[in-house]
């Protein structure tokens, strides 16, 4: 394994840390996930035509930068630390790792449209969130030429805002296949579902015979869906370090302002323990990130054993860190003004959002042949 | 350069040592396959540390021992990367089983020598030590000071006129102590500096009289420590190591060695692929409740690899806190315990007497073990202290015996 860090990814990260410090206070967070909406539109517009990040994935002859998974990592891990309510997780991660594995002019026309911002999601289970090919929610129908749709996906991410939508569906003959479906085709409605982590919104999307584009793919449709899973779990592991060691960093910050009994409550060993094992925790956390950023880049066949291994590592220490947290600042880390319950939130449910830990502890042992 | 040295490690261990049998092929055969400490008799144990010796000295004369060693001091004067090359070239073949006595003084010892010894002791000492041509063990933990060990109180008094310290206490927990040529020892010089100040270190020739060495058995049966009684020794001058009373600093410097060669050790105590092996042999690995934790055993052990690489990566940029060390430790020692109870709950009753079947009861020299890794090189409490105030920088606690001679100190 390597450790690469170069200074694209370091000139980029300096460039959304300094957007998100303006633009993605802790007071604006608020603002737009209690008002319901969840999207920073305004963010998503500078971080589109000021930064050009919607499409660092995306090679150049499609509108992107043609970055790889080291840049991306450096966006997701300033947009994870400060929990900006933007799509770039769904759309310019998990949609994009879908259509870069389809070879058709749809996808290429949906590649654009991400790069220049327009916002792609992704749906794959239905009301029981489990993504399984047993579970595939819709089925696809042909007629005169044309395919339809029917069913209803659930926990579509950044659902509400998304124009279009990748979608498994199974076909007649039973196989299993990607198509594209604009939000503005007739017989497809959304409902805004309410949600634990207010700075992730998701859609229950209905297809009543919706039209759909078939996508057209090298690979088996299911083993798109497990590259998409390997780019959530990677995604979300380096939104889930950067976002666990910025709220360990704010907690020990507490802890060492805080005076109770004449003394900072960090000098007490109750305190200091619990945060030497939430270094730990987080130490943990970066390894694990490491080790999914260096598969995905240059060794592709461990990526999903070091996805799921970062799924659990990652999202379970978050949670811890978001549990603790909360507890090394007392009353008021339960209040509502304070920042400590939306991380937990956001701890909460990206720790189940792509498999739940113990999902990808099965998947871990099945790539390592046990 | 990494590539050069490897190529040659392999040529010459091919030509001087057998292939390591795949894991499959052996499997978990005695106790001292997973042991955390060992168990052996003391003539075998004297055999091992001999066989480690001279292998490890016919490594030194092949030129692959000693790489990151300095040139000066008859070592390779390479970079870290060589000896990893190295090791894990060795890894795959068939090498002596380690020593803590052997570790102490190539890891430990040899290279505090080297930092705070004078010209003698470096151009003498260090690299003996080095080549383990001479076994020191540390003489640090005493039974009245364990994690608090600045408070340790051996005395060595010094008497000018024969130019000798005379020194009288007892040391505990000093592994190999009874096969050690010298011992690093640690005693208090000043009764009324506060008690860091009043230390200094020494090098302490085992042989001379009033040193009495006594096997101390621990509770997974072995005996891999000693209590050292020291009466009356009469330690001449020259044997000072780093200068009256910066034995605190020669004590953390060791310390600090000890807890980056102890997070480093993948060897000791059980492995994801023995765990493994156990649970295929069970045939337990369908059931859905052991195989979230079978994960979790190879998450930790993927987990401590690649936080090898990460510190090595930090370390090249010249940036690893030494507090770092701890946060190893701890990672490391949490690993033990989880390989302890899983392997615990897979053999459940053939845990508690041995059936005969091969490679099961033998696991009972892990679990009993694995409590002393939690102790032994500070404790988990001592670690995360220094994780707290010296990574995560929170506010010591109270002290109340920080500024207070060490005459005036209650205990």
């Amino acid at each position: 394994m390597k450790i690469v860090r170069s200074e694209e990814q370091e000139t980029l990260r300096e460039a959304v840390r300094a957007l998100v410090d303006r633009h993605a206070t802790p007071a604006r967070i608020a603002q737009v996930a209690d008002a319901g909406e969840g999207f920073d539109a305004d963010l998503w517009a500078k971080l589109t035509h000021e930064l050009g990040v919607t499409g660092l994935l995306i090679p150049s002859q499609y509108g992107g930068a043609g970055a790889s998974w080291r840049e991306a990592a450096a966006v997701l891990q300033e947009l994870g630390r400060t929990l900006a309510p933007v799509p770039f997780l769904s759309s310019s991660i998990l949609a994009v790792t879908a259509l870069l594995e389809m070879d058709d002019e749809a996808s290429a026309s949906l590649l654009r449209r991400i790069s220049s911002g327009g916002v792609v999601s992704v749906g794959m289970s239905g009301p029981s969130g489990v993504v399984s090919p047993e579970a595939v929610p819709l089925t696809a129908t042909r007629d005169a030429g044309e395919w339809r749709v029917q069913g209803e996906l659930s926990h579509v991410p950044d659902g509400p805002a998304a124009e279009a939508v990748l979608v498994l569906a199974r076909i007649l003959e039973g196989d299993l296949r990607w198509f594209a479906i604009e939000r503005g085709e007739a017989n497809c409605t959304a409902r805004r579902m309410e949600v634990l982590d207010g700075t992730r919104p998701q859609a229950v999307i209905a297809f009543t015979g919706a039209r759909a584009t078939a996508l057209e793919s090298q690979k088996g449709a299911w083993d798109v869906a497990e590259r998409i899973i390997d780019a959530a779990s990677t995604g979300q592991a380096c939104e889930q370090q950067a976002a666990s060691k910025h709220l360990l960093a704010l907690t020990i910050e507490y802890a060492r302002e805080r005076f109770q009994f004449g003394r900072p409550i960090g000098s007490f060993q109750a305190i200091q323990h619990r945060c030497a094992d939430l270094a730990l925790l987080v130490d943990e956390s970066t390894s694990a990130m490491e080790f999914c950023l260096w598969a995905a880049t240059d060794n592709p066949e461990e990526w999903r054993l070091a996805s799921s291994l970062a799924a659990v590592v990652c999202g379970e220490a978050f949670e811890a860190v978001a549990r603790e947290a909360i507890q090394i600042h007392g009353g008021i880390g339960f209040s509502w003004e304070h920042v400590a319950h939306r991380y937990f939130r956001r701890a909460l449910a990206s720790k189940s959002a792509f498999g739940a830990p113990d999902e990808h502890r099965e998947r871990l042992l099945r790539a390592v042949s046990v | 350069m990494t590539g050069v040295t490897a190529e040659r490690a392999r040529a010459w261990f091919e030509q001087h040592a057998e292939p390591k049998a795949a894991f499959g092929e052996t499997g978990v055969a005695s106790k001292a396959d997973v042991a955390v400490f060992h168990d052996l008799h003391p003539e075998a144990e004297r055999a091992l540390l001999e066989d480690l010796r001279s292998w490890h000295q016919r490594l030194w004369a092949a030129g692959l021992a000693g790489l990151d060693w300095p040139r000066e001091f008859g070592g390779q004067g390479l970079g870290p990367d060589a000896a990893e090359a190295v090791a894990a070239v060795a890894a795959e073949f068939a090498t002596p089983p380690p020593h803590e006595l052997f570790l102490v003084t190539t890891e430990l010892v040899a290279p505090t020598v080297l930092l705070f010894g004078d010209t003698d002791q470096r151009e003498r000492i260090a690299p003996a030590l080095a080549r383990a041509e001479l076994l020191c063990a540390q003489l640090f933990s005493e039974p009245a000071a364990g994690s608090d060990l600045a408070g340790l109180s051996t005395r060595a008094r010094f008497e000018a006129e024969q130019n000798v310290w005379v020194v009288n206490g007892q040391k505990v927990w000093s592994s190999g102590a009874q096969f050690a040529d010298l011992g690093l020892l640690i005693a208090r010089t000043d009764d009324d500096a506060v008690k860091h100040a009043g230390l200094t270190a020494f090098l302490l020739p085992m042989d001379l009289a009033g040193v009495d060495v006594r096997p101390l058995r621990q509770m997974s049966g072995g005996a891999s420590f000693c209590e050292v009684f020291l009466t009356d020794v009469r330690l001449p001058g020259g044997r000072l190591l780093g200068g009256v009373g910066n034995g605190w600093k020669v004590a953390t410097t060791t310390l600090g060695f000890e807890r980056n060669a102890s997070g480093a050790d993948t060897r000791t105590g059980g492995s994801w692929t023995q765990v493994l092996q156990l649970a295929r042999s069970l045939g337990r690995t369908g059931d859905p409740l052991l195989r979230q934790r079978l994960a979790d055993v190879y998450i930790h052990h993927r987990l401590a690899e690649i936080a090898a690489v990460r510190d090595r990566a930090a370390a090249d940029h010249g940036s690893v806190p030494s507090a770092q060390g701890s946060l190893r430790k701890l990672q490391w020692v949490n690993g033990l315990t989880r390989i302890s109870h899983v392997v615990s709950d897979l053999l459940g009753p053939r845990l508690t007497a041995d059936t005969g079947e091969r490679g099961t009861f033998a696991w009972t020299a892990h679990v009993l073990g694995a409590p002393g890794y939690r102790i032994a090189g500070g404790t988990d409490e001592i670690q995360r202290t220094i994780i707290a105030e010296r990574l995560l920088g929170l506010p010591p606690g109270p002290r109340v015996d920080r500024d207070r001679p060490w005459r005036e100190i209650p205990r």
